[in-house]
């Protein structure tokens, strides 16, 4: 990466981070509530072929 | 006895400067503001509270059948002819308008499991019938989805511990001082990652809000992994990373705030593949992971950093969601990652 894609690389990070969501003193109210249900334990790649391997071959 | 936030703490660590997440208190406010916020509240029981001596054990590994995986792929009772469909992009995100929450039936609640699957998320609107049936009935709705987590330390309804409340008003002080030590306000974070099963289907149902702000952007993760060339994907398909809630735990007793459970550490792998649709998405956020297995420090580091700056950078595969009264928006845990 040339110095001056380097420099432009960072500049687009700390923008992009700025320029999504606005939250300020200028703020009303906000009130939400979350409720998450929790499912599987997560699948690994390698855990999901397998099991897939396995289903075929069933099969 | 399991610490409360009433009760002494061992830990001796200086007072934070700034709040973990602005969008969140962490500790309830002098008792005239939270007086002057309940009167003018359309909500008041769902204020966040912190109940004295509540405390978590473990939740040990459940059994879990995915809703969506019995769902009639075609969506006849939750799609009726009545349903406005809306996307939010040709990728990801449906709003739904004319859907009754309340009186869903079964199968249209695996349908809806299905459509956020498929979708990522679903905002629904006019669910003022819903937003006030009552907090017990909201978890008997979100309990078809699965096993409804409990908060180990921001506020809550009171006898209802599965409730997450943001609510944030006259903090123009501690908004400034965030911005003295920060640049931004926004976190990108999956939802309790540290837990052994995290959540899959998130609801997010909003009380009151701004008529304009306050957006939450969401990442498609399945997309951001397909974008990775097929030998870096070989790569991270590999590797597996801890998820923590150490600091979340360590931040909250500082701050003098509700612990209701010990820290949790999970395993989890750098990709996970969804149950449903089978599609591989990249599980990793800027908040509770603390190693990488698989990789020395500092590749972990270039890696975790890459892949974080290439997720927030990839507005080609973000959608934004406006908040309106009266709405309720679904979320799919697993492929998303979310920014509020």
């Amino acid at each position: 990466m040339t110095e001056v894609s380097y420099h432009r690389y960072y500049c687009l990070l700390a923008f992009s981070d700025t320029g999504t969501v606005d939250y300020d003193t200028t703020m009303q109210t906000r009130h939400l509530f979350r409720l998450a249900a929790m499912t599987e334990v997560p699948i690994s790649v390698e855990d999901w072929e397998k099991a897939q391997q396995e289903m075929e071959d069933k099969s | 006895m399991a610490p409360s936030r009433t009760e002494p703490l061992d830990f001796d660590a200086p007072q934070p400067k700034v709040a973990y997440d602005i969008n969140v208190p962490y500790n309830s406010g002098p008792e005239e503001y939270e007086r002057r916020i309940r009167e003018n509240s359309e909500f008041p029981e769902y204020l966040p509270v912190w109940e004295k001596g509540l405390w978590f054990d473990d939740f040990p590994i459940f059994e879990y059948h995915d809703p969506a995986l019995r769902a009639d792929k075609t969506k006849p009772h939750l799609l009726t002819s009545n349903v406005k469909i809306q996307a939010v992009t040709p990728r990801m995100g449906t709003i739904l308008t004319g859907v009754k929450l309340e009186t869903l039936s079964q199968e249209a609640k695996d349908e809806m499991a299905l459509l956020i699957c498929e979708r990522k998320f679903v905002v629904l609107r006019e669910q003022s019938d819903f937003l006030h049936a009552g907090p017990q009935f909201q978890v008997e709705f979100m309990e078809h989805f699965g096993k409804l987590s409990r908060q180990p330390v921001t506020g809550a309804i009171k006898g209802f511990p599965q409730f997450h409340v943001i609510h944030r008003d006259g903090n123009e002080e501690e908004i400034k001082t965030f911005f003295k030590h920060k640049m931004t306000t926004t976190i990108w974070h999956h939802d309790v990652s540290h837990e052994r099963q995290p959540p899959g289907y998130i609801m997010l149902g909003i009380l009151a809000c701004p008529d304009i702000g306050g957006d939450t952007v969401v990442a498609d993760t399945a997309m951001a992994y397909q974008r990775l060339s097929p030998v870096f994907q070989d790569m991270i398909n590999k590797l597996k990373v801890n998820h923590t809630s150490r600091h979340l735990i360590a931040h909250a007793k500082a701050s003098k705030g509700a612990v209701r459970c010990n820290p949790i550490d999970s395993i989890h792998p750098m990709v996970r593949v969804h149950p449903v649709t089978g599609e591989k998405a990249i599980y990793y956020n800027a908040e509770f992971p603390d190693e990488v297995f698989g990789l020395k420090d500092q590749e972990a580091e270039v890696i975790t950093r890459f892949l974080l700056d290439f997720i927030r950078m990839g507005h080609d595969f973000q959608a934004r969601v406006h908040w309106e009264k009266n709405s309720v928006v679904m979320f799919d845990g697993r492929t998303t990652l979310r920014r509020s």
